[in-house]
């Protein structure tokens, strides 16, 4: 079916289609490729107007066409960065399109672009996989789908052998009747898809595929010096989402909420880490798992949540004290963090069980000891003195962590602009100079004492709290949640959190980041007021929770999902139901066709008047066949009536009388009128 | 390679035949209509594998929704490409009579019921069949063109080869609506019977056949076919109360029997085209003659009167008889 295609409605509406791909491309392909693409278009469309088509023209054109693809491959060899990426991928594919608008002649040309306008508006939710980002994909896809109607409707047949183009323009090809047919078809084809979608197991990635994506390392770091957290907490944008087990959205109380990140526990004066190669990031031991998911399976005080991760380009997940995570990809540590096996570079969503009531009461070793009561050599000398006063007058743990609290609670003030340290040491100028600071300064100086005073403690870093969207069902956590804890080792107790920023500021801790951000900043700028008003608040808040949704429910969907979901769906997940399931919408979109056949069938058998001739017919064939004459097939009246003279021979009167009035009727074309039928049926009656 | 299509398009056609029997109008049902992928169906699927692999490696639901997309509009388009083709009826109109290897025009009839049905239908002929001379070459198609009216016509021409009454081939009805990805079609046999006359060859007499003129003359038969252009045709048995001057008094002379001369008027006089006036010339050839004479008899509006073995059509003139003749002889059973 190589068509010549002469209609230029056509290449209107394919060029505006595919334009309607690119468009969103403006950030990642080579931006010279649109001028290109229109000037091609533009190009073609003249041509088409002009009917050119001597060979003489062609000849050059032809020539200019090779021209023009040395220079485009040059110029885009020059342009594109080195090495493969997704980017350069979809620009290879773009002008692969441009070039075929050179040579678009046949039928076969417009749907081979229409094709790669499909393959481009996929590609382009490889760079952004937002719902707006869906529905524009489904609008290029209606677009192409229109094209694809339009050029199929626009049969233009070239026969060869009358050397003479026959124009046909259907209703379709000009006006815009195809976009209701095109709608129709997608809406039928839309249940279809989402049961595809819902059932068709997903595949894991069949080859390692480049997904050349730059992610900005954001939010926690591994490391922490004083000043860090105070920046995040001027950073609205959203570090994760968790969602309840709806039974358990009560016990989730805003003020318990401390998501752990990760665990530091080597200081150097200045900076704490994560010492590396140690026990902090090997994964947790078997036994422990075991033990642990038997207290999570037996236990009612279990929260369970699923937690959507931002990408952070940092491999550490967020989660409640003691988690206990079954998604395969993820390692349980053995300072009960959880963490991925690769860096988090989109969203990433998870699932934990927290059992907060659990306690790890192992005894420390002598290099956990040494690890966690290290502190550099020298420095925060002032510090040092203090601790040892504090410890010698509160001999014990617990007595010395209430004197230190009771010591932040009268005398510090927590701010979020705090001053800059001059001197090298930060935990003596925080501690007895300035004393205004934020969270890491209050964990930072209270983890330092307590290891001054030979009490094993680290920092643990994460978030804390978090805000509910605002029909309650999922917590959003912003970067503004950013939060820094101490947690000490006790004796027979294990590690326990103590968390100095609540001693100072308990509203921090109750009421969340942002509203106490909002207290602070009362008297700031006009932006930052404008950042927390009311009304951005809310829509941000709406967006987000149509956002949230659309990423856990569609973008998140995966094997995990699709087998609880079918599940509850159907039931079961035995593949009768399965099929069924799949099977439902086409039965439903074939049953009212099913039901207008049957409903014409019987009209047709039953309401429709039929000729009283054939009536009569098959009475006289009835009454035969009860004096033994029966019709064979294929057997014409005349023939029939012969045998059943023979037969019969006392009717032979009345059968000649009714095969002359048949034959009258049926072939000279002349209808019975009332006395003859009658007479007809008459005569057949006598026959006994 | 050859032999298998060969042998296929001969099961095909027999398929046919049992499935879709000739009739005088064709309704496309489920019954008659075949459905399958285009080779743009083909690369369509091709293109929803590959949106399929990108999605799964790239792990992108999205893009795996779109496949489903693609291929849901893919089963959909089942339906609609069938629906669009259901219920159109066809029809011949009768067609006029040719000469054996011209060109006979079928008129198919179409009528559709609703007008949002039949978008794009294009009929040809059945391509690849046996008798089809355009086995290899690609058969010439008409497109619809309904103008919103219910019914429209499409003229298709077929070459004919032999006198007598010729069936044309199977119709090929056939869509690619909606969206080009399915090939929707139906080969239907509708009655449309062209009678094809033997094709008019003017009889040349050679020398050898004066003696078998001469024998006929004996037989008191015509004498001579001759040339229309001449005034005088030939002789024939006088009979009484015929004009005298018309009498060959010559042929009298030498055989004892009365001929008068037969000239062409436009009275009441007839002249016999008979079967048996070509002696010795093979049977579809005299066909051809007769028919040629028929002709020429026709163009001048003279009467004649056609003589076969079995059958004998009494003299006349006028449209209408000339077709009589002509549809006798080319109905003539050997």
């Amino acid at each position: 079916m190589r068509n010549k295609v002469v209609d230029i409605s056509l290449s209107y509406w394919l060029g505006a289609s595919v334009l309607l791909t690119l468009i969103p491309l403006y950030s990642d392909i080579l931006l010279w490729l649109y001028v290109l693409y229109f000037a091609l278009w533009y190009r073609h469309c003249q041509q088409l107007k002009k009917g050119d088509t001597q060979a003489k023209h062609i000849n050059t054109a032809k020539k200019w066409k090779v021209v023009i693809v040395i220079l485009c491959v040059v110029g885009f060899v020059v342009s594109i960065n080195k090495g493969f990426s997704l980017q350069n991928f979809v620009s290879l594919l773009v002008l692969t399109t441009c070039l075929k608008l050179m040579e678009l002649e046949s039928n076969r040309d417009y749907y081979l672009l229409i094709f790669l306008g499909c393959i481009i508006s996929a590609c382009q939710l490889l760079l952004n996989n937002g719902l707006l980002a869906f529905s524009y994909a489904l609008l290029c896809f209606f677009a192409l789908h229109l094209c694809l109607l339009k050029v199929t409707s626009s049969l233009h047949t070239v026969a060869k052998r009358h050397r003479q183009t026959h124009q046909h323009r259907s209703f379709i090809a000009s006006s815009a009747g195809g976009v209701k047919s095109v709608l129709v078809i997608f809406l039928q084809a839309l249940p279809v898809a989402l049961v595809l979608f819902i059932v068709v197991p997903k595949v894991g990635g069949l080859w390692k595929v480049p997904l050349n994506k730059h992610v900005a390392k954001t939010g926690i770091s591994d490391e922490l010096s004083i000043g860090d957290i105070s920046q995040l907490n001027q950073d609205h944008s959203i570090a994760m989402r968790v969602t309840f087990n709806a039974q358990q959205r009560e016990k989730a109380e805003l003020s318990a909420l401390y998501w752990r990140g990760l665990t530091l526990n080597y200081f150097d004066g200045k900076t704490w880490r994560l010492q590396q190669h140690n026990r902090n990031t090997a994964a947790l031991s078997i036994e422990k798992k075991t033990e642990l998911s038997a207290l999570v399976q037996h236990s009612d005080n279990v929260l369970n949540y699923s937690i959507m991760l931002e990408g952070s380009g940092r491999p550490w997940l967020y989660s409640l004290q003691t988690p206990l995570s079954t998604n395969s990809d993820v390692i349980q540590r053995s300072d009960y963090t959880l963490a991925k096996r690769s860096p988090i570079l989109e969203r990433y969503q998870y699932s934990v069980s927290s059992y907060p009531d659990y306690q790890d009461n192992f005894a420390l070793t002598k290099e956990e000891l040494a690890l966690y009561t290290q502190l550099p050599e020298g420095g925060n000398l002032a510090s040092r003195d203090f601790s040892a006063k504090l410890w010698a007058k509160n001999p014990s743990t617990d007595d010395f962590i209430d004197a230190l609290m009771a010591y932040f609670n009268g005398e510090f003030t927590y701010t979020l602009s705090p001053e800059t340290s001059v001197t090298g040491d930060a935990i003596d100028d925080f501690l007895f100079d300035t004393k205004l600071g934020y969270c890491e300064h209050f964990a930072s100086s209270t983890t330092f004492l307590l290891r001054a005073a030979k009490i094993p403690a680290r920092i643990a870093t994460g978030y804390q709290g978090g805000q509910w969207s605002d029909n309650q069902d999922y917590l959003m956590v912003t970067q503004a949640d950013a939060h820094a804890w101490v947690e000490v080792w006790r004796e027979g107790q294990g590690w326990t959190r103590l968390d100095p920023t609540a001693a100072v500021a308990p509203q921090r801790v109750e009421q969340g980041a942002a509203s106490f951000l909002r207290e602070l900043n009362k008297d700031s700028n006009f932006v930052s007021q404008l950042n927390n008003s009311g009304v951005l608040q809310a829509f941000r808040k709406r967006w987000d929770s149509v956002n949230y949704q659309w990423h856990r429910w569609v973008l998140g969907y995966d094997n995990t999902m699709q087998l609880v979901l079918v599940r509850k769906l159907l039931g079961g997940i035995e593949p009768w139901r399965i099929a069924g399931f799949i099977l439902l919408p086409v039965v439903l979109l074939l049953l009212p066709l099913l039901l207008k056949n049957v409903v014409q069938q019987y009209r047709r058998r039953y309401l429709e008047p039929v000729d009283p001739v054939f009536k009569s017919l098959a009475k006289l064939d009835k009454k035969l066949a009860r004096l033994g004459v029966h019709r064979a097939k294929g057997e014409t009246l005349s023939e029939f009536v012969n045998r059943a003279k023979l037969k019969q021979p006392n009717h032979q009167q009345r059968l000649t009388t009714i095969n002359d009035i048949f034959n009258r009727s049926l072939y000279q074309d002349t209808a019975l009128d009332d006395g003859q039928s009658k007479e007809l049926l008459n005569l057949i009656k006598q026959l006994n | 390679m050859f032999n298998i299509r060969q042998r296929l398009a001969v099961a095909y056609q027999r398929f046919l035949g049992r499935r879709n029997p000739l009739k005088k109008q064709q309704t496309l049902t489920q019954q008659n209509l075949f459905i399958f992928p285009s080779l743009l169906g083909a690369s369509y699927l091709l293109i929803v594998l590959i949106l399929w692999l990108l999605g799964t490696n790239y792990n992108n639901n999205l893009i795996l929704a779109l496949a489903y997309l693609m291929v849901s509009i893919a089963l959909i388009n089942i339906y609609h490409t069938f629906v669009n083709m259901r219920g159109l009826q066809v029809r011949a109109a009768p067609v006029s009579p040719v000469y054996s290897g011209d060109e006979a025009y079928v008129e198919l009839i179409f009528e559709r019921q609703n007008s949002k049905q039949q978008q794009a239908v294009s009929v040809s002929w059945q391509p690849f069949t046996i008798d089809n001379q355009s086995t290899r070459e690609r058969v010439f198609e008409e497109v619809l063109d309904w103008k919103n009216n219910k019914q429209s016509r499409v003229i298709l021409a077929t070459k004919t080869h032999f006198r007598g009454r010729h069936q044309p081939a199977r119709v090929r009805i056939k869509s690619y609506y909606p969206l080009g990805l399915l090939k929707c079609w139906s080969d239907v046999a509708i009655q449309a019977a062209v009678i094809v006359y033997p094709r008019p060859v003017e009889y040349k007499q050679t020398k050898s056949d004066s003696d078998v003129i001469q024998s006929q003359r004996q037989s008191s038969k015509i004498s001579t076919v001759m040339s229309v252009e001449q005034e005088f045709q030939g002789l024939k048995n006088y009979n009484q109360g015929e004009a005298m001057t018309h009498i060959a008094w010559k042929q009298y002379a030498r055989s004892g029997v009365l001929y008068k001369k037969d000239y062409f008027t436009s009275g009441a006089q007839s002249t016999d085209l008979d079967w048996q006036h070509y002696q010795g010339v093979e049977t579809e050839r005299r066909l051809q003659h007769l028919v040629y004479q028929a002709r020429q008899l026709h163009a001048h509006t003279i009467p004649f009167r056609l003589v076969l073995p079995d059958l004998v059509i009494e003299a006349g003139s006028g449209d209408q008889h000339l077709q009589q003749v002509l549809t006798a002889l080319a109905l003539f059973k050997t």
